[in-house]
């Protein structure tokens, strides 16, 4: 057999596999808090998703797979042989599927973001030297992992102060909503839209200069909220005399409010996370056809078979710690789960947007915490942040290292 | 399995407090029946109480044992941890005094003057009234979670303080009025029967006024 066959089929099966412990963990961890609050099913959570992370993926996802696909490492610095870029990636694919297998036995909060920049590090080290890492892109990734979580909570925080003090804790929370909810709506579909909208329809030869995607983005929104309008008013009927009763049913609008930001998170996992098996897949294909120095686009196809991995570990593999996870975020109620998950969306969005891969998983755990320091959570576990810290300065050494050390046997084997 | 945002969620370390306060309340419940006994001078019947008492303090300390270890260092908690600790010791400090005025009832057998009667059963049963008071506020402790420590509950929580508050001070009268009724007879008295009394009645006034604190810590609850 030819090594270029070889090579892609191994690949592709280390990027299936990838993509699908990614659908399996990241996206139960991304969905959960809306499982949890009863804002959806498991069943239609698993829709959700497989749609929403479908769209992210193909719409926006294509900036950050670019990012770890070249951006990362200065593939010219590598020589001309695109074997090595080749090897090389596919061994970084199964260095971070292997560690993330690893960590998902032992129960480590690591990212999946975190172990593929990880492997694909090392094996620019050990492939090219210490130059042909693009420490500066390096660094903006790096800082990028610390400012994810604080915006995310950041946001999380001003969401639920904001809920707190102008609907659920007046005098008529319902009527509250009524004129809060469609300002609500809106950023989330103007932001969704620009996202969307700018630079980000490359395939479709559509993609807009910041100028109009903003100005179709604003009526996107506008239009969203002025549909929620009548909406909201179905929802909102008040029933009851009693405050206490009112107030739960604000709390159940915000159900139907969380099932907006639950696609809005998925949509943004599928923007960020897809590219973390899709990325050097990409590279992978690009080589072994010869068209390394040519600036192609990533292949519809591969971005294609990222989301399908990730739709079928949610599928198989998911429903599984959907189900766990809903039974844990109990304590997360609707108006909670609403303010997180918005505040998480909108971070990786933006960061999305920049082309910086960032952790899924760790922004949302900072907008859960952020709304905690509102006051609005019981108790959360101090240690598991901690623990997320920690696996920032282990992961990316360790698959740096077993990338390397895969790569080391893969460029014998080439020669 | 990772599942960090699973793991993130303690359970509110709360709630345990309110398996204390039902502890407290059984113990504390038992301190009518003790003056009823000590009133119809049945001595055996009072040791027999007292007993019992201290057993379920002993309940009771082991309800306030499971609400602090379950509590542990590295949470991140809607209130200060400190706070919590102090709430817990002035419920557990309810049913301490009531334990001590069956140990004090026990080292010396007193007899009840007839006319402080009426009076010190009334004034056990405004203590025991202001606890039940405080009891209410354990009771709000779930939606004053759920509210993020504002709104509604917050309110309803200063008003319950409040009426805590109105409860003690009504008990403190009627300590008082009991304490003159007991010194009319200090001329008919043992001073060594004077001396137990006056113990007496300042531990049953101070089951009242830990229930009192108990309010004062929701009000640092609210507020912070």
């Amino acid at each position: 057999m030819e090594p270029t066959t070889i090579v892609l089929a191994v690949a592709a099966i280390a990027g299936l596999y990838m993509a699908w412990n990614i659908g399996a963990n990241d996206v139960a961890n991304a969905m959960g808090t809306s499982v949890g609050s009863g804002a959806l099913t498991i069943r239609r959570a698993i829709i959700v998703a497989a749609i929403f992370e479908f769209g992210g993926a193909m719409l926006v996802g294509g900036t950050v797979t670019n990012t770890i696909r070249k951006g990362i490492v200065d593939l010219d610095a590598l020589g001309g042989d695109p074997m090595v870029i080749a090897v090389g990636m596919t061994c970084c694919l199964i260095a971070a599927g292997l560690w993330l297998n690893l960590a998902t036995y032992a129960g480590w909060p690591v990212s999946t973001t975190h172990s593929i920049v990880g492997a694909v590090v090392g094996f620019g080290l050990v492939a090219g030297g210490f130059n042909a890492v693009n420490w500066l892109t390096m660094g903006k990734i790096a800082a990028s992992w610390v400012i994810s979580p604080l915006l995310g909570g950041l946001l999380g925080f001003l969401g639920f102060v904001f809920i707190k003090r102008r609907i659920l804790n007046v005098d008529r929370p319902l009527l509250a909503l009524r004129g809060w909810g469609p300002i609500m709506v809106f950023p989330i579909f103007a932001i969704l839209a620009l996202s969307v909208l700018f630079k980000g329809l490359k395939p479709l030869k559509l993609d807009l200069a910041l100028g109009p995607s903003l100005g179709i983005a604003i009526a996107t929104g506008l239009v969203a909220s002025m549909v929620s309008v009548p909406l909201l008013r179905r929802f909102t009927v008040i029933a009851s005399q009693e405050r206490a009763d009112r107030t739960h049913r604000a709390e159940r609008v915000f159900l139907v409010l969380q099932v907006l930001t639950a696609c809005f998170v998925a949509f943004a996992h599928g923007s960020n996370d897809v590219a973390n098996a899709v990325g050097p897949m990409a590279a992978v294909l690009g080589a072994t056809s010869g068209e390394l120095a040519a600036k192609v686009a990533v292949p519809h196809q591969v971005l294609l078979i990222g989301a399908v991995g990730i739709v079928v570990g949610l599928a198989t593999y998911g429903y599984k710690i959907m189900a766990t996870i809903g039974k844990k975020i109990t304590e997360l109620t609707p108006s909670r789960g609403f303010a997180a998950e918005f505040g998480a969306a909108t971070t990786i969005v933006m960061a999305s947007k920049l082309g910086l891969p960032v952790s899924t998983t760790h922004t949302l755990v900072g907008a859960v915490i952020g709304v905690g320091f509102a006051r609005g959570i019981g108790a959360i576990n101090m240690r598991v942040v901690s623990g997320i810290v920690a696996s920032w300065f282990i992961t990316v050494p360790f698959t740096a290292l077993l990338a390397a050390g895969l790569f080391v046997i893969g460029r014998l084997w080439l020669n | 399995m990772r599942i960090p945002l699973a793991n993130l969620l303690a359970r509110n370390p709360l709630p345990k407090v309110g398996d204390l306060m039902t502890e407290v309340i059984r113990t504390s419940d038992r301190v009518r029946e003790l003056i009823e006994l000590l009133s119809a001078g049945d001595q055996d019947g009072v040791e027999r109480v007292a007993k019992e008492i201290s057993t379920l303090e002993g309940k009771a300390d082991d309800a306030k044992n499971a609400a602090r270890s379950k509590m542990p260092v590295r949470l991140l908690m809607p209130v200060d941890r400190r706070d919590v600790l102090k709430l817990i010791s002035q419920i557990d400090a309810i049913a301490d005094c009531a334990e001590d005025v069956g140990v004090l009832l026990t080292i010396r057998p007193l007899s009840v003057p007839e006319d402080m009667k009426p009076v010190l059963e009334l004034f056990v049963d405004r203590v025991l009234e202001t606890i039940r008071e405080a009891s209410k506020l354990i009771d709000l402790i779930d939606d004053l979670v759920e509210s993020g420590f504002s709104g509604p509950p917050a309110e309803q929580v200063l008003e319950q303080a409040a009426i805590l508050g109105r409860a003690e001070h009504e008990a403190d009268k009627i300590q008082d009025q009991c304490a003159k009724v007991l010194f009319n007879q200090e001329d008919s008295m043992p001073p060594a029967a004077l001396f137990m009394w006056t113990k007496v009645l300042n531990k049953i006034g101070d089951m009242a006024n830990h229930a009192e604190n108990v309010g004062d810590q929701f009000r640092l609850f609210v507020a912070g």
